[in-house]
């Protein structure tokens, strides 16, 4: 099939150092994952979801094996250039929601748009500001938006996540565990929301989780089992 | 970023407290400074004493030097207010009791003398003399214009002044109208091997004066420098020179430089030799002239600023803790940060914005806190009194009250290297946070 990817992995291996020795986390974990595509990383806990999808959002580097995202091998780019990268056209959902605890959700949203402009920030914020709170209004937030995470619920500090991943609208999710820390109604319904937002602006949403039930609701199943994809079941 | 930093400052109130730190640091170090920079200024007075803006010192001719020329010649000097002629002769003073003048340290250095020849009016011109004048406690003189005034004698002694403190040694008993007598050098010294005879000379004492200086020099004894009573006709003869320097005081506002120049054009003018070069002579600033005490006063003071700059250097240490304590406190958020697409260097940025705002904040509070301290010292040093402390004891020391001199510049390049301390001082947190790993950041409970 010749359809571009969005994010290949080939090889991936990650290992850390425990004492004298090294503690091996990834063995060799190769995945491909198309525009739009939503693909769940199933795993329990401590099979190196997370350790992954840092790897794979350039958060970490692999001790070997490459990241290519949208064809091109980014597994060398130093810090800075990285960052950058992330900036535009990764987005993440972490379990901790890690929202910043000093801003509102508004401020929490527009970060990565400060960060993605630089100084022509100045220039553009009003825009910026428009489309934050239409990304918080489409997260059902429209009446939080000066509300800081400690005055927000766990569900709607994780929708001002979703919202601050989608912000700069990146070709890119990468979801740790979005619903971890969360109730299983609130779950289903942030799950719910994830996914319609990540099909409705076709981004390629990687899903860590070792919810069973959130298989049911994507393209395909990756397993992480002893360091390794072990077996790809087709979605619905 | 700003709101960010600054509610990330805003919710640590030990964040204040650094800042203050670095506040109290400088104006614990402005304060006193403005107190060295008065009591500095009350030393340059001293130090200059009877000194006026210039001194020149003749240039040798081959005939003796004569004051006139000079006068006329720089009589017509716009930037010149008024010049005064000395004629100096070093003299030793003769007593009939020396066991008891040189039993006493201070009598002994009072034995060598000055004698300086004066024109009064001139010299009141030219120098603060009337104020050393009105100043005297032993004996004033009754008219400054005729300071050498004595009660009519057929065998009187031409008058003199002496320094309160020639006055006062011993068992001396200078009383007005009282004589006594010097030793100087012969006017024309002797060929080699021939016994060098001193030329002794009584006055009659007509009055003393009060230097407000230290005793840089020798003790000084004014007398006339012309007429019947001169020096010139009475002590060293025609074959002498009747002066030895002139002391010129520039109209205000005018520059040494330019009243140096206008000297040396002047001399020119009227065929008078340079002063200075291998001729020999010396047009000189008061400065100059007592540069190596100037040196050491500001030796002193930059000592002194040394030492008190530890003070904030301390102080700027508070701010490093702080923020050391605030990039371990928001390791998780600068995590966050990295993720969303900050660089390690905006990282860095960012804790070194946070240290330039804190250290801003301290310099420039810590500016205020001593100029309004130096602004309302009279206040501050009449609470000290009250609570009993006194700095200056009136019966020690010349100087009355604190006193204060507030330096713009020179406090404000202090507040701009106290800001810079505090920069330095955030340098190590800001690297930390620029290198953090960010996965690690990001697991960091
Ligand atoms: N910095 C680290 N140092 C040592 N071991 C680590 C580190 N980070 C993760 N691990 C270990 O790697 C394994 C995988 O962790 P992780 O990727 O967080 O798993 P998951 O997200 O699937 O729960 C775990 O056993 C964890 O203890
Ligand atoms: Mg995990």
């Amino acid at each position: 099939m010749s359809e571009p990817l969005i994010l290949e992995a080939r090889d991936l291996h990650k290992s850390y150092r425990m004492g004298a020795g090294r503690l091996p986390v990834l063995r060799g974990v190769s995945l491909q994952l198309r525009p739009g595509e939503v693909v769940a990383l199933m795993g329990a806990s401590g099979s190196g979801k997370s350790t992954l999808l840092h790897l794979l959002g350039l958060l970490d580097r692999p001790d070997q094996g490459r990241v290519l995202l949208d064809g091109a091998d980014v597994t060398e780019l130093g810090q800075s250039a990285a960052a950058r990268l992330r900036a535009g056209a990764i987005g993440f959902v972490f379990q901790q929601f890690h929202l910043l605890a000093d801003l509102n959700a508004l401020q929490n949203v527009l970060m990565p748009r400060r960060i993605a402009c630089g100084w022509s920030w100045w220039r553009r914020a009003g825009r910026e500001r428009e489309r934050a709170r239409a990304i918080l209004e489409a997260v059902g937030l429209a009446g939080r938006l000066r509300h800081r995470p400690a005055q927000l619920s766990g569900g709607e500090q994780q929708r001002v996540a979703i919202a601050r991943a989608l912000v700069s609208a990146p070709a890119l999710l990468l979801a740790d565990e979005p619903t971890g820390n969360l109730d299983s109604a609130t779950g289903a319904d942030i799950l719910a929301l994830l996914l319609r937002l990540a099909r409705q602006r076709q981004a390629a949403l990687l899903l860590a989780t070792h919810d069973a039930h959130v298989a049911a609701h994507s393209d395909r199943v990756l397993q992480l089992v002893d360091g390794t994809i072990v077996g790809a079941a087709p979605g619905p | 970023m700003i709101r960010l930093v600054l509610a990330w400052l805003w919710h640590r109130p030990v964040q204040v407290l650094a800042v203050l730190g670095v506040a109290i640091g400088l104006a614990a170090l402005l304060f006193p400074l403005s107190v060295m920079n008065g009591l500095i200024a009350q030393d340059r007075a001293a130090v200059r004493g009877t000194l006026s803006d210039l001194l020149l010192i003749p240039a040798p001719g081959a005939q003796p030097a004569r004051f006139e020329p000079y006068r006329a010649a720089l009589a017509g000097v716009g930037v010149i207010e008024a010049c005064a002629p000395h004629l100096i002769v070093y003299a030793v003073r003769v007593t009939d009791d020396s066991s008891g003048s040189l039993a006493s340290t201070q009598a002994s250095d009072l034995n060598g003398v000055q004698l300086v020849g004066i024109d009064p009016e001139a010299e009141l011109a030219a120098t603060d003399f009337g104020a050393y004048l009105a100043r005297a406690r032993l004996a004033p003189v009754a008219d400054p214009l005729r300071p050498f005034a004595v009660a009519d004698d057929v065998f009187g002694r031409p008058g003199a002044l002496v320094s309160d403190s020639l006055a006062a040694v011993g068992r001396l008993g200078f009383r007005v109208g009282q004589r006594f007598e010097v030793g100087t050098l012969p006017p024309v010294l002797p060929p080699p091997g021939e016994p060098l005879e001193p030329n002794n000379f009584s006055f009659t004492l007509a009055g003393t004066y009060a230097p407000d200086e230290y005793h840089l020099g020798m003790d000084r004894i004014y007398v006339q420098r012309e007429g019947r009573d001169g020096l010139h006709f009475n002590l060293l003869g025609p074959e002498a020179p009747d002066f030895t320097e002139i002391l010129i005081r520039l109209r205000p506002g005018v520059s040494y430089a330019d009243g140096k120049s206008a000297v040396l054009a002047a001399l020119q003018r009227a065929g008078l030799p340079a002063p200075g070069g291998d001729a020999g002579g010396a047009l000189e600033t008061w400065e100059e002239r007592r540069a190596v005490f100037l040196r050491g006063i500001m030796m002193e003071r930059r000592i002194f600023t040394l030492v008190l700059f530890f003070i904030v250097v301390v102080a700027a240490f508070g701010l490093f803790a702080t923020l050391s304590a605030l990039v371990r406190e928001k390791v998780r958020e600068l995590g966050i940060l990295a993720a969303l697409g900050y660089t390690p260097l905006q990282r860095g940025a960012l804790l070194l914005g946070a240290g330039a705002a804190g250290s801003a904040a301290g310099a420039l509070l810590g500016y205020l806190a001593a100029y309004g301290l130096v602004s309302q010292h009279r206040a501050f040093e009449g609470l000290l009194e009250r609570l009993g402390i006194v700095i200056f004891p009136k019966d020690l020391y010349v100087v009355q009250g604190l006193p204060a001199l507030w330096l713009p510049g020179q406090a404000a390049f202090l507040a701009l290297l106290a800001f810079l301390t505090g920069l330095l001082f955030t340098l190590l947190p800001a690297v930390r946070a620029a290198t953090l790993a960010p996965v690690e950041a990001l697991r960091y409970e």
